[in-house]
């Protein structure tokens, strides 16, 4: 089921039904190996729709980038299984940020304070652990940005 | 007062498959016992956590049990946290380690019943009054919450087949009320009505059937 998002000007289609899909099958796996349960990088007060609507696009775009470039090149161990499903979804994410690209280009994204600072604390949280526990965290968050997106 | 872990020897085997079981965001913590002993003297612990905070934190209900389950629901009503739980088993003296449960996600972790709902008819048209489907409430005396106001994309997906010709519509509702008509008089209708929430969170179907009424013209003839 394809959902439509609109950030400001931006309208981007996510296939929510196959990241929910592909992240519960390999949820279990993935959080038990967060040994880290007093930390959270995605912090409910952080989520997309508490931020300023005119902020949202750009730091969905910063968490866009966050997962495909410090997350999911990361996670490539475990079975077969877990592997296809990570593609899958950082197939999902690439989609979805071209799609944001091309708004970005054609109207403005802008990044304001509060998306800029909100991507910061999240960019630092995660650079306080060792980057493949930091990674499994992020990975195993993914419900939670979901659960914002789909709120969006 | 629970048995001082940190005074007992932890020797005991430990708890098995401690695991959430929601339903409608009634949220019960259950276990298995520990492997190869008497269940009947064992008496069990349970502590739950905010994912992302460092506090382990005793419910009052799970402490000193006998049952291997107890209702978390007070303690994880916060639907935007994410929980651990873990249990410990006390046997004269002696004690296990914890058993953690997986994360638990309130919202995308719950399971939703099918939907309780009322139908009515006239000559050519039935009604369908889907009952709001309730959560587990903080404090259930007089405050129910609806599952609708914690889920906002919660739409009812309502079908109705005419059991004589067999053809049937799909409905999908915001609303919890459905008026269907231009249908055939002394015709039976089955109707099924589904909570649908998201891609992965719906409930089952819930079933009846009606007659619309005899043709009023047929009835006079």
């Amino acid at each position: 089921s394809l959902k439509q998002l609109h950030f400001g000007h931006c309208m981007v289609s996510v296939d929510m039904y196959e990241m929910r899909k592909g992240f519960g099958d390999i949820k279990e796996m993935t959080q038990s190996q967060d040994q880290h349960t007093s930390i959270r990088l995605l912090h409910g007060s952080h989520s997309l729709q508490n931020t300023k609507s005119e902020d949202r696009c750009c730091f969905f775009h910063y968490l866009l980038k966050f997962y495909l470039v410090n997350v999911f090149n990361q996670c490539t161990e475990g079975n077969n299984f877990h592997q296809r499903r990570v593609s899958r979804i950082a197939n999902n994410f690439l989609s979805i940020k071209k799609e944001l690209t091309l708004c970005d280009t054609v109207t403005t994204c802008s990044c304001g304070k509060e998306a800029n600072q909100r991507y910061e604390q999240i960019l630092n949280q995660f650079q306080r652990m060792d980057s493949h526990s930091a990674a499994v965290k992020a990975l195993g968050e993914l419900d939670i940005l979901l659960d914002w997106i789909d709120k969006t | 007062a629970e048995p001082v872990a940190s005074a007992l020897r932890c020797t005991l085997p430990s708890p098995r498959n401690v695991h959430f079981v929601s339903r409608n965001l009634k949220n019960v913590l259950h276990w298995l016992p520990p492997e190869g002993i008497p269940e009947d003297k064992l008496i069990y612990s349970v502590k739950y956590l905010v994912y992302g905070t460092a506090r382990w934190i005793n419910d009052a209900e799970c402490r000193n049990i006998s049952q291997t389950w107890c209702d978390l629901s007070h303690g994880t009503s916060d639907h935007k946290e994410l929980y651990h739980a873990r249990v410990k088993a006390f046997l004269n003296g002696s004690c296990s380690s914890w058993t953690e449960s997986p994360r638990f996600n309130p919202l995308t972790d719950t399971k939703i019943d099918p939907p309780a709902f009322a139908l009515s008819s006239a000559e050519k048209s039935i009604s369908v009054i889907v009952a709001a489907p309730k959560t587990w409430s903080r404090n259930s005396r007089n405050e129910p919450n609806y599952l609708h106001e914690i889920y906002p994309t919660l739409q009812y997906n309502v079908s109705v087949f005419n059991t004589k010709k067999k053809t049937q519509w799909m409905f999908c509702i915001k609303s919890n009320r459905l008026d269907v008509f231009h249908l055939e008089s002394n015709t039976v209708y089955c109707v099924t009505v589904q909570v649908y929430i998201m891609p992965l969170l719906f409930s089952g179907l819930s079933k009846d059937c009606i007659a619309t009424l005899r043709d009023s013209a047929f009835k006079e003839a």
